[in-house]
């Protein structure tokens, strides 16, 4: 039996389809031929393809893919146009709530292709199924220390801005419209710093904003906030910012009118330090 | 697995007929999403990104689907088209390390065959081992059923490689399984 038969065969399909293939039909002699040794070789490969096929034929997509594919198909061919403010519906019916992008994608992206999309889709079938959209409701206060970890796996991760921008004004009014909780004063040296974005995420039932901002050559700081009243264990408010190594980042966070903030960052903790200074 | 008792697909409506066309266009997708989203989720890894990517495929289809000329070419299209998406998600995201030739990833943990029935996962983390060139060409084998020639339509690469890698993966999957077998 040559490399070629064996390659052949190894590429048949199991349920023997492809045995009309005079090629493989010879390389079936040429086992027979072999042995039984190669017999068995070939039979305990025939095995573990059926057992891979019908394993695999087990994985089940999502129980919201069906209905999502759908709606974007019609989405996309302008027969169905999702509803503008799904907020609370995403919030609630997307397959992983922890964390999500609540917010509206900006006109320059294509938004049928960003991950929201499959949530507003998701969220517009479950309400065409259920008949109207679940009213979002914030259930209890969120440990400071779970959405620290939030916070560092959305960042580790890699944001996805909402809002591209560099004018604080536009950022302002984003959040704003966007009924996000942002901080009015920035410390003064951080208010400096050139602007690329901001988002907003849904952890839990509870908004926090987030604003990329950018040292000199692209270096990007990620600035979160929410209410502090969500937050079970915040910072004293006014205090000065607890800066600290973080899961390979350094963290800054600290309360400031009636807000919590987390700034991430890859810089010095002694930068962070002055640039909240 | 592909159903190959399902009726032939009803006759293609006039463009013209919009209620006409997205009944069809859902009843293509319908077909074939499950097998998409898994062979997705063997791409990616990732049940999310997974179903973005199937999610793409599906749009994609709906606004290409005339273009296609037969029906008995959907299945690859679909196909064809998702791979694409992935490899446009991938280098957005720059997760996946170029693939070498000379190597396969395999990790020391190993399943037994008995362990494939519980449900996919298991045979789903045995392919998620093997770097994306053998994943992919073995996923098709797999979940679609598809031959090798249709293989490498959908990969656009020779059957040859497509022969290759089938039969380098499968060791791997072997080295994976060895203990029970």
């Amino acid at each position: 039996m040559t490399e070629e038969q064996l390659q052949l065969l190894r590429a048949a399909r199991p349920d023997r389809q492809d045995d009309g293939d005079p090629a493989v039909a010879e390389a079936r002699a040429a086992v027979a031929r072999a042995g039984d040794t190669s017999l068995a070789w070939l039979e305990s490969e025939r095995a573990v393809d059926l057992k891979m096929k019908a394993s695999l034929g087990q994985v089940e997509p999502p129980p919201s893919l069906e209905a999502a594919l759908l709606m974007a198909m019609r989405a996309v061919r302008g027969t169905v146009t999702p509803p503008e403010n799904l907020r609370e519906s995403v919030l609630a019916s997307v397959r992983n709530p922890e964390v999500q992008p609540i917010t509206a994608p900006p006109q320059n992206m294509v938004p049928i292709s960003r991950r929201r999309w499959l949530g507003w889709t998701t969220a517009a079938a479950a309400a065409a199924a259920f008949g109207g959209f679940r009213v979002w409701r914030r259930i209890s206060s969120i440990p400071m220390v779970d959405l620290t970890a939030a916070l560092a796996a959305i960042t580790a991760k890699g944001v996805e801005l909402g809002l591209m921008s560099p004018e604080k004004s536009a950022i302002a009014g984003w959040l704003r419209e966007n009924r996000a909780p942002r901080l009015g004063k920035f410390p003064v040296k951080l208010d400096a710093l050139e602007r690329k974005g901001c988002q907003i995420y849904g952890i839990q039932g509870h908004a926090v904003s987030l604003e990329c901002l950018l040292l000199p050559g692209m270096r990007e700081l990620h600035l979160y906030c929410t209410a502090s009243a969500e937050v079970a264990g915040s910072p004293a408010n006014e205090a000065a910012p607890d800066v600290r190594s973080y899961e390979g980042q350094t963290l800054a966070t600290w309360s400031q009118a009636d807000l919590t903030l987390w700034l991430f960052s890859h810089e010095a903790p002694d930068l962070i330090r002055e640039l909240l200074g | 697995m592909p159903d190959t008792d399902q009726p032939p697909l009803p006759p293609r409506p006039s463009p013209q007929d919009e209620v006409a066309v997205q009944a069809w266009l859902d009843e293509v997708i319908l077909r074939h999403y499950r097998q998409l989203y898994c062979y997705s989720l063997s791409l990616t890894g990732h049940e999310a990104d997974a179903a973005d990517i199937t999610q793409q495929t599906a749009v994609k289809f709906a606004q290409h689907w005339s273009s296609i000329r037969e029906d008995g070419a959907i299945r690859s299209w679909l196909y064809t088209t998702l791979y694409r998406e992935f490899l446009l998600f991938r280098r957005r995201t720059r997760k996946t390390v170029e693939f070498e030739e000379s190597h396969l990833s395999v990790e020391l943990h190993q399943a037994s065959p008995q362990e494939l029935n519980a449900d996919g996962s298991t045979a789903m983390e045995l392919l998620e081992r093997m770097d994306e060139p053998h994943r992919s060409v073995l996923s098709l084998f797999y979940i679609e059923d598809l031959s090798y020639r249709e293989i490498a339509e959908i990969l656009d690469i020779p059957t040859g490689t497509v022969m290759s890698r089938l039969s380098r993966a499968k060791d791997t999957l072997r080295t994976l399984l060895a203990p029970a077998l």
